[in-house]
């Protein structure tokens, strides 16, 4: 499968960054097997992203955002509808662009990792170590095989507590409401168990260029504990949550997307897993083993829901994996940052970085010079699912709206960066 | 299976906390000390002050217990939460909205790691002050980079002109 996850101007004019077998690649002007469709949502992906507006008798625009409690963060969207159906959905990122890229030129290369986390804070391990592997490859810096697994971990955790958010956002939606204060508690433990590991509720400032900083010995072991216990009481609650008839629902056959559809619009993540994918990052990390990605066929809003319970359980036998493997081993310390590599190198050189975040792959394009960032490209999976929830919603009534966008998983942040 | 009102009484969730107040903060008066209503509006930060809201709203913390609620519309607040520093395009709409806001209200704002320099962000806390003011609200603390729920909790408890504590 061949993504084009964008359109990066180099010094030598515009590339085309593409992902293929979990392999970035930069090529020289747009040499991609991309539709007109895609290269047009990434030239214009500052400002709007859907399937524009309908027009017709009765039909007007519903402006939902920027300042709703419905979203969860600022945003505007533009339902095209007579007042049932919704006919047409407009995303308007321009509202939350802050211009993050451009705000990294220039920078000292850890000033600006420090930045790049700001893309959007609840992916911020995942944009951070994706930054920081850039910078890592463009200066040929080796990463130990324990800040590897610290990195893997830490992945895991920001996966657990961005899933538990969605799926208590979903019960709340369907008024499970004895599911959502459940699930939302467990939420609250996965950012308490992120404040022991690394020192920040959302793994800020954790990822240092050529290695990671947890806080101690302790906390490793505090870390695993914790989520062993989230693991415990996620899957009482997730398997008790099948049973709920009116649950399942709301969910069954919300936003249905069909794989070959979603692949052309460059989806990633556990979004695409649902509609039938296996495509993962995870699958070409050494250190993981033979690791299965998690798969549903439906595609739906259920679909995705599934993905997402049975990727928590999975990445917390993922994180305590990692930890015990660290515990194995002659227990040398975290390496928290490195000199090695990074003296100034003679041209700009370019890096290329990826991870599989929470809610799909994050890709950054880093040019550094080994001082500074000269300048920088982030593809967010954000961007390719607000297009596709556009497409999926098409069709549907208001009801089905905070299903539908909900089980995404996206930020507002994160695509309009 | 278990039905689901047994599951929640089997496991009590809510947590005596240690709430702690670092910014200075303005009380609000008296009308406020039993009750507050709070509407949060998100100025452009990037989520994790999104995300520390929804995780302020979670039984371990259990809101309702300090007299705090959160509502749909900022037609019912007392206070709003102003999360991050506000984008030059929701200068506007955040100014709309604060005009809802029934008076005496408040703004208790939050940021995140600045994303200018020290000099700029001050006049941008200059700005915001003004537009609070315009509004007729009152600027009640300014808190960078939450630690947690607690510190929010406290600042809130002191809006209400109750002791942090417990």
């Amino acid at each position: 499968m061949k993504l084009l996850l964008g359109l990066p101007r180099g010094a030598s004019g515009e590339q085309a960054l593409i992902l293929e077998d979990g392999m970035l690649r930069l090529l020289p002007g747009r040499e991609h097997d991309a539709d007109l469709f895609l290269e047009t949502l990434l030239l214009g992906r500052d400002r709007r992203v859907g399937n524009g507006h309908s027009t017709g008798e009765g039909v007007f625009d519903f402006r939902y955002g920027p300042f709703t409690g419905g979203l969860g963060e600022t945003g505007l969207i533009h339902l095209s509808t007579y007042g049932e159906r919704i006919l047409a959905v407009e995303i308007d990122l321009s509202v939350k662009h802050r211009g993050v890229e451009t705000s990294l030129e220039g920078l000292p290369i850890d000033g600006a990792l420090s930045r790049a986390e700001l893309v959007c804070g609840n992916f911020a391990f995942a944009h951070a170590h994706a930054f920081a592997r850039a910078v890592e490859r463009a200066l040929d810096i080796h990463v130990n095989e324990r800040s590897r697994r610290l990195s893997l971990a830490a992945l895991e955790l920001e996966r657990i507590y961005n899933h538990l958010y969605v799926i208590t956002r979903l019960a709340e939606a369907a008024a499970q409401k004895v599911l959502a204060s459940h699930l939302g508690a467990l939420f609250e433990e996965a950012l308490r168990t992120n404040q022991r590991y690394g020192g920040s509720r959302f793994l800020h400032g954790v990822r240092r260029i050529g290695g990671i900083a947890v806080r101690d010995e302790g906390s490793l072991e505090e870390t695993a504990a914790r989520v062993h216990s989230i693991a415990a009481r996620f899957a009482d609650l997730y398997h008790s949550s099948l049973s709920s008839r009116n649950y399942l629902d709301r969910l069954h056959g919300i936003a249905r997307i069909e794989r070959g559809h979603a692949e052309m619009r460059s989806l990633t993540g556990p979004s695409l897993r649902a509609a039938g994918s296996d495509a993962d990052l995870r699958t070409r990390e050494d250190l993981l083993g033979e690791f299965r990605p998690v798969v549903r066929d439906e595609g739906d809003s259920l679909a995705r829901m599934e993905v997402r319970s049975e990727e928590i359980l999975q990445s917390c036998s993922i994180v305590e994996a990692q930890i015990a493997a660290l515990r194995a081993d002659d227990g040398r310390p975290a390496a928290a940052g490195s000199g090695e590599g990074t003296d100034r190198v003679p041209v700009t050189v370019v890096g290329l970085g990826a991870a599989e975040g929470a809610s799909g792959v994050i890709a950054w394009a880093v040019a550094t010079d080994g001082v500074t960032v000269q300048s920088a490209y982030a593809s967010t999976p954000s961007l390719f699912g607000y297009q596709v929830f556009a497409e999926a919603l098409t069709g549907h009534i208001f009801t089905d709206f905070p299903f539908a966008l909900d089980s995404f998983g996206l930020s507002f942040a994160d695509a309009a960066r | 299976m278990r039905v689901w009102p047994l599951f929640g009484i089997t496991r009590l969730l809510t947590e005596p906390r240690e709430l702690t107040a670092r910014a200075a903060t303005l009380q609000l008066g008296r009308v406020f000390r039993r009750s507050l209503h709070l509407y949060p509006i998100d100025a452009g930060n990037s989520n994790s002050l999104n995300m520390e809201i929804a995780a302020l709203k979670q039984a371990q913390y259990n809101l309702h217990r300090f007299g705090i609620f959160f509502t749909d519309t900022p037609r019912h607040a007392d206070l709003i939460l102003l999360l991050g520093e506000p984008l030059q395009s929701l200068r506007e709409p955040l100014e709309r909205t604060l005009e809802q806001v029934p008076r005496p209200f408040g703004v208790l704002w939050m940021r995140e790691r600045l994303r200018d320099s020290a000099a700029v962000s001050a006049a941008v806390a200059v700005e915001i002050g003004a537009l609070v003011e315009r509004a007729g609200g009152a600027l009640v603390a300014t808190i960078d980079e939450p630690s947690g729920p607690d510190e929010i909790i406290g600042a809130l408890r002191s809006v209400m002109g109750k002791g942090v504590g417990r």
